[in-house]
């Protein structure tokens, strides 16, 4: 029975081992995204399967599966597979080594798959560095690129000094309850009468956290990492490493430190007001295609903190809602980017021009991506803008609701850019536009299910409802 | 035990600075190397021998030769001082400022929670500290950890082929 349990990590273990073995054999590596996408969906299925199932403790505590750690498996098993697929190409273009980028791939996502299915700070912990480990080489990936080297090099440094910072936190909740388990730290903290330590726990907790989801103040690496890295790597650094980084914070603040919660929703709140808006303001100037959607990402980390400050069971469902949308948004936007950059290797918003015209398809299908980053209907981005919304004014934090409002207008500008550049401006010169099966797969797939929860979104709200962060 | 806590931990955070402070890397590993003993002599305080004991023979002992080994194949024909100008101006001071404030409010934190005042210890389960008990927990309760750990080192050594070996494919 506890095997059935933790299947899909041993799944995905499996499947980086079964990677690093074919990588030694194959000789078209594009054997290891097939296998890899295979390897993916069957995870997949292991973790659907166990959905529903009575929230379990296993191995010592070590373990625990719910609904809420299924959920975000789910999240970081769309956007493996979806990087699996697109990502073929790329690598052979800018020569970087596949059999290790998928490994390491794989193992990121086990990392945050630990992260997201354990109340025990040890594991927790130890899920945040196999992630990041696997992230900062990554990261590095582009060898004859000098900004791949920064990306990495600088993420290296801030995530080592902010993985100590996290520890330290860690270190002083151990030292307050006796225990690694956040039930009892939270136990213990209701009666402990050290607030001031507890604060100090909170602060070097969530400027940590705060790091690994790039929110303001703690953004500096974010912007350069996230232009310098691999473009794939991106994505998945923006998506499922900042939801691994929130499903954390979740867990931490709404179970560990739920008896000094209330003291942290003012900060936080501040916090989230200052990520979105320097994230949309500075996004406005960008001309480079990655640095303007790293800046949107941060803005994006913004809007999702709404959910933390506000914590309540509504915000929590609008948190886990947009964080999926927001997967398939970002995922996809970064497929078109990526068939873009394989033909025009500069990477510059102004290589948008005329692609209405060149490749309809993809012109539209950015389009719908954009539209449901900025939160218009029918998207699934609208839905999730418009719940975090909703649960801010009922929480009553009816500032930040509008903060959010006014937010996604100044986002307005900077994302339109682009679909200007792809419909009005004048046609750049003509060149075939191609892209192969995986990555047009993976793009239909982020449009329709990006369309999808902006059309029919009330089956998964109906599920989320019932997901409970606290045990 | 009170004054064990301080001569070691004063020791540790000497050791840590020297590593930063310090103009030649042999220096650095040295300070390092005080920074560990400390470490072994604090873990000793807290009644956790073989702890104490591995991080003398493998960090003190093993990996601190490597990497003196290592810094001295890679700096045997240089001058030792390689140390350019800040390009940050008022890094340092910045930097001096924020420590001491740091240092400062965790003081504070430390002495409103009663640092230093005795208080009831609970009495160790028979064995605590000792290569049995260690072993047993470290299989049994703890071995997601230690197999999650493997899984860890065996990223950084793809890393260490990705990054530094061949660039060639």
């Amino acid at each position: 029975m506890q095997y059935v349990l933790i299947l899909p990590e041993i799944l995905l273990a499996g499947l980086g081992l079964v990677l690093l073995g074919m990588d030694l054999f194959a000789k078209s590596k594009r054997s290891l995204a097939v296998a890899g996408v295979i390897g993916t969906l069957a995870t997949l299925v292991a973790v659907l399967a166990n959905f529903g199932v009575a929230p379990a403790e296993i191995w010592s505590g070590t373990i625990r599966v719910d609904d809420f750690a299924q959920y975000f498996k789910v999240i970081f098993l769309v956007i493996l597979g979806l990087v699996f697929l697109f990502s073929h190409e790329y690598l052979e273009k800018r020569d970087v080594r596949m059999g290790e980028f998928y490994i390491l791939v794989t193992f990121a996502t086990l990392g945050a798959f630990l992260m997201v299915s354990s109340l025990e700070l040890i594991t927790i912990y130890l899920g945040l560095e196999l992630m990041t480990i696997a992230s900062y080489i990554l990261a590095g990936m582009l060898r004859q690129d000098a900004r791949s080297s920064e990306a990495s090099i600088k993420f290296f440094l801030m995530g080592a000094l902010t993985s100590g910072v996290i520890l330290y936190g860690l270190s002083l909740l151990l030292g307050l309850s006796g225990s690694t388990h956040l039930v009892a730290i939270a136990e213990a903290l209701a009666t402990s009468p050290n607030t001031a330590l507890i604060t100090a726990a909170g602060v070097f907790i969530i400027a940590g956290l705060g790091f690994k989801i790039a929110a303001v103040p703690f953004h500096m690496w974010a912007p350069d990492t996230y232009e310098g890295a691999p473009t794939p790597v991106s994505a998945f650094l923006i998506t499922a490493s900042e939801a691994a980084g929130f499903a954390v914070l979740l867990r931490i603040l709404l179970v560990g430190l739920a008896p000094a919660l209330a003291q942290w929703k003012m900060v936080l709140a501040v916090i989230a007001f200052v990520t979105m808006t320097f994230g949309n303001v500075t996004a406005i100037v960008q001309t480079r295609t990655k640095r303007m959607l790293a800046y949107s990402a941060i803005a994006q980390a913004g809007y999702i903190l709404v959910g933390v400050a506000v914590a309540t069971p509504q915000s929590v469902t609008a948190m886990l809602f947009y964080m999926l949308a927001y997967a398939f948004m970002t995922v996809g936007a970064f497929a078109v980017v990526i068939m873009l950059s394989n033909h025009i290797p500069s990477e510059e918003i102004e290589d948008f021009k005329g692609l209405a015209q060149r490749a309809p398809g993809y012109a539209l299908a950015m389009t719908l991506l954009l539209l449901s980053l900025i939160g218009i209907p029918p998207t699934g981005g609208f839905f999730g803008k418009l719940a975090l919304y909703r649960s801010a004014v009922e929480g009553g934090m009816v500032w930040l609701a509008l903060a959010m409002v006014i937010n996604s207008a100044i986002s307005v500008p900077y994302y339109f850019n682009v679909i200007r550049n792809m419909y009005l401006a004048e046609e750049a010169p003509a060149m075939e536009l191609s892209a192969r099966t995986g990555l047009k797969l993976a793009l239909g797939i982020a449009v329709a299910a990006t369309l999808l929860l902006g059309v029919f979104p009330e089956p998964l709200v109906g599920f989320l409802r019932t997901i409970q962060v606290m045990p | 035990m009170i004054a064990v806590l301080w001569i070691a931990g004063a020791l540790a955070v000497a050791g840590a600075l020297g590593v930063v402070i310090a103009k030649t890397p042999v220096h650095s590993v040295i300070s390092l190397v005080v920074n560990i003993l400390a470490l072994a002599a604090l873990y000793l305080s807290l009644h956790a021998e073989f702890m104490a004991l591995i991080q003398v023979i493998i960090y003190a002992g093993a990996i601190m030769i490597l990497f003196l080994f290592v810094i001295a194949l890679l700096t045997a024909r240089k001058d030792p001082v390689e140390r350019s100008e800040g390009k940050l101006e008022g890094q340092r001071e910045l930097g001096i400022v924020a420590a001491v404030t740091g240092a400062i409010l965790m003081t504070a934190v430390a002495l409103s929670a009663g640092f230093g005042r005795p208080v009831a210890q609970e009495a160790l389960p028979s064995g605590f500290g000792s290569p049995a008990a260690f072993g047993r927990e470290l299989l049994t309760t703890h071995i997601l950890s230690f197999e999650l750990t493997a899984f860890v080192l065996m990223a950084a050594v793809i890393g260490v082929v990705v990054l530094v070996g061949q660039r060639k494919l």
